[in-house]
């Protein structure tokens, strides 16, 4: 994800979500409301973090 | 019993090592009151690996009354190790547990050492006579590098960052 | 059978399991003059050897030191950029760990020794990075996942080393895993596996990832001997009661011909009529060991290796001992 330049309220910050039933990538704002542009579902889950993840392999 | 735990304290969130115990000193060496040659050896971070390697070497010592050793916990990464010499006739030196022991290290040293020899010969004749490869027995010569601190992984390294 | 070197198997208990007689004072001399090995057979990565003239203890450090303290390069950490897999990431680094890699862990100090900062000596570094597409031209109901797909499988193979700092000089050829048809993770279209992997030297007693064989064992030379002739029926029923190739019937007569291949089912002692007849008995210091290796070093060298542990370990203790005696 982009570093966070904004941090105060005030600009809207487009983020983008999963669908949870067509699996489109939806970009929203803070001020939309939350629904798929696609299909209207009304579940949207968050995608993974583009930082890489330290697992342990044991 | 421990200093307070800090949460910001980076030992806290190693991966854990429960098979090797940092806290423990290596070796401490307990004596009863009577009898002084005696000792019982208490050797962190070795299991019957060593401790029944050494009972056994300790006990073929003529000089050795009685040797045992036993582990009081597997969960504690430690053994003890009991050595009693024999006590001497009158105007003798008596011998100490710790010179038995020394000697015993030695002894099985030397064991060793003409265990990889005879392993290694018996390994490289029988290679020979059937046409197979000889590998490296002894670890390859590293060249005399610089030890470059180089390259600390420009992987965004050790974030705290659990999974998601 | 002289009890001081044999031990014997009875229908119900083992007898005399240790020497009844105080045993010889080590002697250097002696012991080298009876101790031996003999090489049996080496098959691949398999060895099996013997090992003549030591007593339970000593043979049995070897193989606890085989199996859990001669160390090896394992992957250790996984940096997972892309994981839409199946498999959840600890899963698959978890198997990523496991797999051997054809390095000689000698070569390489633990990240311990250097107080865990990462650098050249201690780290390798390999990156795997596979994603799976439809592969073009497939026809419509193509059931072939390898015409059908690019990369369905992660094998590892895909492991790719990253040489590092003076790596490339030092290691001529590429490190790469033992086995390169190791499947990963299935992929599907879409699906993406991405991350870098840093591998450290460790041993099998931190975790069984780091063991150098799939395992090292031994048992006790067996010996059977027959008490006295038989014949008949009794000598073909006799055979029967030990693995085969144990015991053969020649005119007529049962013949101990190989002992060693017996596997002491003690079947015999089962029969009343039989039982009497044979001696069943295992050589006490007489170990017959099998040693497996995962690929990283040949068994032979393993074997050297561990003993070198043991040595290491008395030599530590003779110091710490000299240390707090303020002696030497």
């Amino acid at each position: 994800m982009d570093q966070q330049q904004d941090l105060l309220p005030g600009q809207q910050v487009a983020m983008e979500y999963i669908c949870g039933s067509c699996g489109r990538r939806t970009r929203i704002r803070q001020m939309d409301s939350l629904a798929c542009t696609n299909c209207g579902h009304r579940i949207l889950y968050k995608p993974r973090t583009a930082r890489p993840v330290q697992v342990n392999c044991r | 019993m421990d200093e307070p735990t800090d949460f910001e304290d980076p030992e806290r969130y190693k991966v854990g090592d429960e098979t090797y115990a940092r806290d423990l000193e290596a070796l401490k060496i307990l004596r009863g009151k009577e009898d002084p040659q005696s000792a019982t050896f208490v050797i962190a971070n070795e299991d019957h690996t060593l401790g029944n390697s050494l009972r056994w070497i300790l006990n073929r010592d003529p000089r050795v009354d009685f040797c045992g050793y036993s582990q009081p916990h597997p969960s504690d990464k430690l053994i003890k190790l009991r050595v009693q010499p024999k006590p001497v006739e009158e105007g003798e030196e008596p011998v100490d547990a710790t010179e038995v022991l020394r000697d015993a290290l030695k002894n099985l040293m030397q064991m060793c050492d003409h265990m990889s020899e005879t392993m290694q010969t018996q390994a490289r004749l029988y290679r020979q006579q059937q046409g197979l490869s000889i590998p490296a027995y002894e670890a390859p010569e590293e060249e005399d590098m610089d030890e470059e601190d180089d390259d600390e992984s420009e992987v965004a390294e050790d974030d705290e960052e659990e999974q998601q | 059978m002289d009890p001081r070197t044999h031990v014997e198997m009875a229908r119900d208990h083992v007898l005399h399991p240790s020497n009844p007689d105080a045993q010889d004072a080590y002697d250097f001399q002696a012991f080298k003059e009876k101790f031996k090995i003999e090489m049996q057979a080496i098959d691949g990565m398999d060895m099996e050897f013997d090992m003549i003239g030591v007593d339970a203890a000593i043979a049995n450090a070897v193989r606890r030191i085989l199996i859990s303290e001669v160390p090896t390069m394992a992957i250790e950490q996984a940096y997972i950029y892309h994981n839409s897999s199946v498999l959840p990431d600890e899963m698959l680094a978890h198997r990523i760990g496991l797999i051997p890699l054809a390095v000689d862990a000698r070569r390489f100090r633990t990240l311990e020794e250097d107080n865990n900062e990462m650098n050249d000596l201690n780290t390798l570094v390999f990156d795997l990075d596979v994603e799976c597409k439809h592969r073009e031209g497939a026809k419509a109901g193509e059931t072939d996942k390898n015409k059908k797909y690019i990369n369905h499988m992660v094998m590892s193979s895909d492991i790719k080393w990253q040489p590092k700092g003076n790596q490339k000089d030092r290691f001529k050829t590429a490190i790469c895993p033992v086995h390169e048809d190791i499947p990963i993770v299935e992929l599907r279209p879409g699906q993406r596996v991405s991350m870098e992997l840093h591998c450290s030297k460790g041993v099998g007693k931190l975790h069984a990832k780091w063991s150098p064989v799939a395992t090292a064992s031994y048992r006790n030379a067996p010996h059977i001997v027959l008490k006295q002739r038989v014949t008949g029926d009794l000598a073909y029923r006799l055979q029967q009661c030990f693995t085969d190739g144990v015991i053969e019937v020649r005119d007529g007569e049962a013949e101990v011909v190989n002992s060693r291949a017996d596997m002491m089912s003690r079947e015999h002692l089962r029969h009343d009529d039989l039982a009497p007849l044979v001696h069943t008995t295992r050589r006490r210091n007489h170990f017959i060991f099998q040693v497996e290796s995962t690929g990283a070093l040949e068994p032979d060298v393993l074997v050297c290796e561990a003993v070198g542990v043991l040595k290491d370990k008395c030599s530590r203790l003779l110091d710490q001992l000299n240390a707090i005696t303020g002696t030497e």
